[in-house]
């Protein structure tokens, strides 16, 4: 007998609410997620838009992943660093480029930085800051050189340069300081990586790589870890243990064999 | 006390050279209370992939059951078991849809993509993903096992040499959790073909025709306390001659059914 598979049909789940709600009125606090930390940081150049990042993710006081990618590719011409609960900006951020990559097939257009801005904003804004992302949003398109940021509640800034995250007063001293209209590529990429780098030197939640992304009319150029700041230190002992050393109660083996005859599937 | 500490627990991950171990605990307690010493953490989802589910275990049982259903109908429809890449984002995805109302899970996916390279990938209650590299931990013990993994892991471990580190970096973190511990069970999969070396009878040049592919998967279950005893070095080499012997059983039986 066949019995009808329920499809989910997308948005949020809220099963578990109410039991959630019961444990937590016995007492049982609720686990934080993970959040970015962060410093992410975006300017405008002579031909186009830089946006930096570095690669920290913490989990309260611990450090979840060394090297996160917080830049995220929403077009070919469109980029987006996100702070905040880590799951929410990618989540968000995965969304939003998915729509677009369909919205560019409908059109046959170019996607727009207002278009991903408006997508953003209306979003964040409907679940009142609950989808807590952060973002710096910035691209080439047929308006020219963009950049704008996302605050969790769904407000929008256009500014020549811009940060957010734990690190973003850092960040923005820097910009304050050197940034200029109209400054060449090479300045401004140093000058992007410089606002990380007080991001992750000054701020806790910040902290190992910059990745940085120069965006320019036909061409975004994505340096995964172009600088890395803070190096891990070559470990001078050895510290493997013999095989044999750890004592086994009780061992399996299981073994698959596939044989392959002629060309496998193109399963990539 | 968080709710992902009520049940106790830790995974752990790791990753070698064409190898990748996933290890978890097997304490199973009610607050402070231990009910079993037997309830590994561990699911198997395809031959060359394990996921790893700390935290609440009502939540573990009903996200293994929901995940065997996902992963079958995968297979249904693909004719292909599903790569640890995209398995890591379907379990993403699975617990952002319960983001205002979550799986109280820290599930890690681990296993051998399809040129038996390892992956490991470790998630927080909602699925924020992160592929590390090395190792993964999470748990009621993560601190004290991201501690010991820092200087027991290094690059390009043998699968031995991984079984190893891993052994010791969760048996040394459960001793210092309340919350974990009575012993761990070590999930070994790697990949095998020069196994077949050793093989005396020949048949070795019917191998070269044919491309491949052996994965050994090996479940060790390990003692709660460390135990460095001289006459356990032999098991490793017990383990790889029984090895060699299942590997001929294997092939013996593979090269029959093909009417060689």
């Amino acid at each position: 007998m066949v019995s009808r598979v329920n499809v989910p049909k997308g948005g949020f789940n809220f099963d578990n609410y109410q039991r959630n709600l019961i444990l937590q009125q016995n007492g049982y606090s609720m686990p934080k997620a993970t959040k970015t930390g962060t410093t992410i940081t975006g300017m405008k150049f002579k031909n186009g838009v830089i946006l930096g990042a570095d690669t920290r993710a913490t989990g309260e006081a611990l450090v979840q992943d060394k090297n996160c990618p917080k830049i995220h590719r929403m077009a070919p011409n469109i980029f987006c660093c996100g702070a905040g609960t880590a799951a929410d900006a990618d989540k968000v951020t995965d969304m939003v480029a998915s729509q677009l990559e369909l919205h560019r097939l409908a059109t046959g257009r170019e996607s727009r930085v207002t278009t991903v801005l408006a997508t953003l904003s209306q979003y964040l804004f409907r679940y009142q800051g609950h989808v807590a992302a952060a973002l710096v949003l910035g691209g080439v398109d047929v308006d020219g050189p963009q950049l704008f940021s996302v605050a969790p509640h769904g407000s929008t800034d256009k500014l020549p340069y811009l940060s957010q995250g734990s690190g973003s007063l850092s960040a923005i001293a820097v910009f304050e300081e050197r940034w200029r209209e109209n400054m060449e590529r090479d300045e401004a990429i140093e000058l992007v990586k410089d606002s990380i780098k007080a991001g992750i030197f000054n701020d806790m939640g910040s902290g190992f790589n910059i990745d940085l992304v120069v965006i320019e009319k036909g061409r975004a150029d994505f340096y995964r870890n172009i600088e890395t700041p803070c190096p891990t230190i070559e470990k001078i002992g050895n510290y493997k243990f013999q095989p044999g050393t750890t004592a086994v109660l009780s061992e399996s083996f299981r073994n698959f064999v596939t044989i392959t005859e002629g060309d496998a599937m193109d399963i990539s | 006390m968080s709710i992902l500490e009520y049940n106790g627990g830790v995974v752990l991950a790791m990753a070698g050279k064409k190898c990748v171990a996933i290890a978890s605990d097997k304490r199973f307690g009610s607050n402070y209370l231990t009910i079993s010493m037997n309830f590994p953490k561990l699911y198997q989802a395809t031959d060359k992939t394990f996921i790893g589910f700390s935290g609440l275990a009502t939540d573990v049982q009903t996200l293994i059951e929901k995940f065997r259903f996902h992963i079958n109908m995968y297979r249904m429809n693909e004719e292909r078991d599903i790569e640890p890449n995209t398995l890591a984002h379907l379990v993403s995805s699975t617990l952002y849809e319960r983001r205002f109302a979550p799986y109280f899970v820290e599930p890690i996916v681990a296993g051998l993509d399809k040129n038996n390279d390892p992956f490991i990938c470790g998630m927080d209650l909602i699925g924020c993903t992160t592929m590390n590299y090395d190792f993964s931990a999470t748990g009621t013990g993560e601190d004290q096992l991201y501690g010991i993994c820092e200087p027991l892991w290094q690059p390009n471990l043998e699968p031995e040499e991984l079984f190893e580190a891993i052994s010791q970096a969760i048996m040394s973190a459960t001793n210092r959790d309340c919350m974990s511990g009575w012993g761990a069970v070590v999930n070994n999969t790697r990949e095998s073909d020069h196994a077949y070396a050793e093989d005396p009878h020949g048949l070795i040049g019917l191998l070269l025709v044919r491309q491949i592919n052996a994965v050994r998967i090996e479940t060790l279950h390990l003692y709660a306390k460390l135990l460095t005893d001289q006459s356990l070095a032999d098991v490793s080499i017990r383990n790889i001659m029984t090895v060699a012997v299942r590997h001929r059983e294997v092939f013996y039986d593979v090269v029959s059914s093909c009417g060689m």
